[in-house]
């Protein structure tokens, strides 16, 4: 099946197995690329060894990730350079559609670029690779992913056009808390199991939310509506 | 003109000659060898190729080496389809069995390979695991061949 990826990219941290998924939101920390541009990829390379016996051997491997997003702005330029450029980055490969499948690739120093050519739309390209051993990518199974659907939303100022960045949106599902908090586009982003689920979002400073409902679907990305505060805070 | 459909594997052992297959159409099986997970893409390949050259005498060139071929893409797997066949594969010296379900009377083996499955993620486009690998072998040896299937 045709698979037409999400990107995330974090700052490295720690790892994500099918477990984590029960205990909390493991794209806490992610921030999804706007405009995706075509072709985002992963992939993986061998370093071969030329063996006495005529045979290869896999020596090593090289990880290789190449993204880009065709939101051209001064202001996501910027925040892309200043955040990811030469820092060592974790990317998230992940289908809405078709969630039975995630791809994470850990430790990848990203090169923040762009090109801007007459004729062709511009674009900010991520990319990176790193020598490769099993412990810097993981593929979450999709026995597991059935149960869990991605729920992205926006939250914003009374006026209903200023993002709000900072807002805690948290998920009490069963007991566990699957939380993020908003970034400078008032955008979170949660990994949660798939059903229906009420929240309000909170900030402290007099900020005021209403409430929230939602209803995760494992099949599609679940986009709440906009969250417009009722009352503005400091 | 045969389209291979099911590749097997084994643990690289004797060169066999023929082979005799078990279970029902399509899904036929041979005893000792294990089918590859997933579904097996168009262009599967195992084949020898020349190798070293050598010049002689009477300006004709000697193959003093050749070269075991194998390429497979597999489509439509899991992330365990992909832990798998790594754990089966990646540096372990394996024999190649690629068989046409429709014509299960000749298949085509090539012997002692050690594959590299490297999985390969592109937006717009199908997940795919693409195991390669060749070996290099003297001339004339008898690691590649078509086999007979009854």
């Amino acid at each position: 099946m045709t698979r037409f990826y999400d990107i995330y990219i974090r700052l490295a941290g720690a790892q994500i197995t099918d477990e984590d998924l029960a205990l909390g939101n493991v794209l806490e920390g992610f921030d999804k690329l706007d405009l995706p541009q075509e072709g985002n990829r992963f992939w993986l390379e061998a370093i071969l060894l030329q063996l006495g016996d005529g045979t290869q051997y896999v020596d090593g491997e090289k990880a290789n990730v190449t993204t880009g997003t065709h939101r051209v702005d001064v202001a996501e330029y910027n925040w892309l350079r200043d955040t990811f450029h030469n820092q060592s980055c974790d990317v998230l490969f992940y289908d809405p559609a078709d969630n039975t499948i995630m791809v994470i690739v850990y430790g990848v120093k990203l090169n923040v670029a762009t090109t801007a050519e007459s004729g062709k739309s511009a674009v900010i390209t991520l990319s990176g690779s790193r020598n490769w051993n099993d412990a810097n990518v993981t593929y979450l199974s999709d026995a597991t992913m059935e149960l869990y659907g991605n729920l992205n939303g926006k939250v914003y100022a009374e006026d209903g056009v200023t993002p709000v960045e900072g807002v805690e949106v948290e998920l009490v599902i069963g007991g566990t808390s699957f939380s993020d908090t908003t970034d400078k586009d008032g955008e979170y982003i949660i990994a949660a199991p798939i059903g229906e689920v009420s929240f309000t979002p909170t900030k402290t400073g007099g900020w005021v939310f209403p409430e929230v409902t939602v209803d995760i679907s494992k099949d599609y990305e679940t986009v709440a509506a906009p969250c417009v505060a009722t009352t503005d805070g400091e | 003109m045969r389209n291979f459909n099911k590749v097997f594997y084994r643990a690289a052992a004797t060169p066999i000659t023929s082979a005799t297959k078990g279970g029902t159409y399509p899904d036929w099986t041979f005893s000792g060898w294990t089918l590859l997970v997933g579904a097996v893409a168009e262009g599967a390949m195992v084949g020898i190729e020349q190798g070293d050259k050598g010049a002689l005498g009477d300006g004709s060139e000697l193959t003093e080496g050749e070269k075991l071929k194998l390429s497979v893409v597999v489509k439509n797997f899991t992330a365990a389809n992909l832990a798998t066949i790594r754990a089966a594969l990646l540096n372990v010296k394996c024999d190649f069995m690629v068989i046409d379900s429709e014509q299960p009377n000749v298949a085509y083996v090539v012997h002692g390979i050690r594959a590299y499955p490297a999985p390969d993620f592109t937006s717009g486009k199908e997940p795919t695991i693409t195991i390669t690998g060749e070996r290099k072998v003297g001339s004339g040896l008898a690691l590649f061949s078509p086999v007979t299937v009854s």
